[in-house]
């Protein structure tokens, strides 16, 4: 599709007139496009003015249940902002120096801008941003890094049973080859991801559900990823406490 | 609502929040970004006020595209949540919160209608066109029930496929795919139609994001 193609899907997209796939791919060209976001955000706001036009009584007894069903929810956290990206990171500078404490600096700046542009899509995406923001945030968070053994290095950083995975340098593998996570617990091997060929270098994941017992583990696989390992880990790494 | 400094300080805030203290005078009436932002800091009579200027609207466009009652009412508490959840998240500099509300609604609705089972049931009908309403009895039906005054104006400075276009697939709820196969134009006409005509309905309307 020319530039000029996807440009025109402002109005299906404000619309919410595009089919799901186009919607992602249009998300997608929406972080690379200044221009097309402004548009999307004009166009919705006129469709908003379309949707207000019709609007009709709602049923009274929804009030009460609304009301009672947030009294019982809880908010989601709020978007780590730059700024206090930036006192964090100094936090994170008077920890132990090092290859760490950059490669984090690394994963906090990328993973929170992240955040910050998936927070303006829907709702798995919000609470994928939360769980970002948490697990940044989280006081009682905990770190370990790891050499890859192909080339590279990893880090992982745990709050509580959230836990988000990167590694910076990482071999690039032919096509038909995939790096895969996994947690290694005592009731076994889950995959927690099937990464890619990393021809960026570059791998980031979320992992939930993990235990300070459990080790991450990462694999080549093939292409598509395997239900267990098929091959030696090229690095293991023990969730910190 | 008070709060502790001493608290504030070890909590993250994003910059909105913090520029949400009321910065007119005490008796000015809230506006709605205001409120929702007090709905993010936990405010429930914030959150009261912001549900009752906005259920009517969120229930009105939901049910403009589902059409059954029970339905809408569903969606439209889902959503009504859903921005006491997510207000945190909501930043006045990307667009109103009349805007950001109302866009989750007709998203809800919209993944509502295009649900497997639905999306089974929209093949066929637009398979079988008998059983689709005819795009006149919709936008009758539209123009009849539109409160807004401009808005009905506006729809009717756009040219017939625009309009055609913009009603079917917003209150219609139809992909731009599913617009071409009942307008019977090429997909690509759709797309600028529908990019045209809500071009043409912002600046007639005087909208700024």
């Amino acid at each position: 599709m020319t530039e000029h193609e996807v440009h025109t899907l402002t109005g299906a997209y404000a619309a919410d007139a595009l089919p799901d796939d186009e919607r992602r791919t249009f998300d997608e060209h929406l972080e690379q496009c200044a221009a097309c976001r402004q548009e999307v955000s004009e166009l919705s706001a006129t469709t908003a003015r379309l949707g207000a036009a019709v609007a009709e009584p709602a049923p009274e007894a929804m009030r009460a249940r609304v009301l009672a069903e947030i009294a019982n929810t809880r908010q989601l956290s709020p978007v780590v902002t730059r700024m206090h990206r930036r006192a964090a990171t100094k936090q994170w500078f008077r920890q132990p120096a090092g290859i760490a404490a950059s490669l984090l600096l690394v994963v906090a700046l990328g993973l929170g801008v992240f955040a910050g542009v998936e927070a303006r899509r829907a709702d798995q995406a919000d609470e994928r941003a939360d769980h970002i923001a948490a697990i940044f945030t989280d006081p009682d968070r905990a770190q370990a890094t790891a050499d890859i053994a192909s080339g590279g290095s990893g880090i992982l950083v745990v709050a509580g049973p959230s836990a988000i995975f990167e590694a910076r340098g990482v071999k690039a593998l032919p096509d038909d080859r995939t790096y895969q996570l996994w947690v290694i617990g005592s009731n076994g091997v889950r995959s927690v991801g099937v990464l890619g060929n990393a021809d960026s270098g570059e791998i980031r994941q979320f992992v939930e559900g993990v235990k300070d017992t459990d080790q991450i583990g990462l694999t080549v696989e093939p292409k598509g990823g395997s239900d267990q390992p098929t091959t030696k880990p090229v690095m293991v790494l023990p969730v910190p406490a | 609502m008070t709060e502790g400094k001493s608290r504030e300080d070890s909590v993250v805030i994003v910059p909105s929040l913090r520029r949400s203290r009321p910065q007119h005078a005490d008796d000015a009436p809230a506006t709605l970004d205001d409120l929702v932002m007090r709905v993010a800091r936990g405010d429930t009579a914030a959150f009261e006020a912001v549900y009752d200027r906005l259920a009517d609207v969120v229930f009105g466009v939901i049910r403009r595209v589902l059409r059954d009652p029970a339905q809408s009412e569903e969606v439209a508490q889902e959503v009504l949540v859903e921005v006491w959840r997510t207000a945190t998240r909501f930043d006045p500099d990307k667009g109103g919160a009349s805007t950001w509300v109302l866009t989750m609604a007709h998203r809800r609705a919209i993944d509502r209608v295009r649900s497997a089972q639905a999306a089974h049931d929209r093949e066929e009908r637009v398979a079988h066109r008998d059983h689709v309403p005819a795009f006149d009895e919709v936008a009758e039906q539209v123009e009849t029930r539109l409160e807004q005054e401009q808005v009905r104006r506006c729809l009717g400075n756009l040219t017939e496929l625009q309009r055609e276009s913009v009603t079917l697939a917003y209150y219609g709820g139809y992909t731009y795919r599913e617009v071409g196969e009942l307008l019977d134009v090429p997909l690509g006409t759709v797309k600028t139609r529908l990019r045209d005509g809500l071009i043409r309905l912002r600046d007639c309307m005087g909208v700024e994001a």
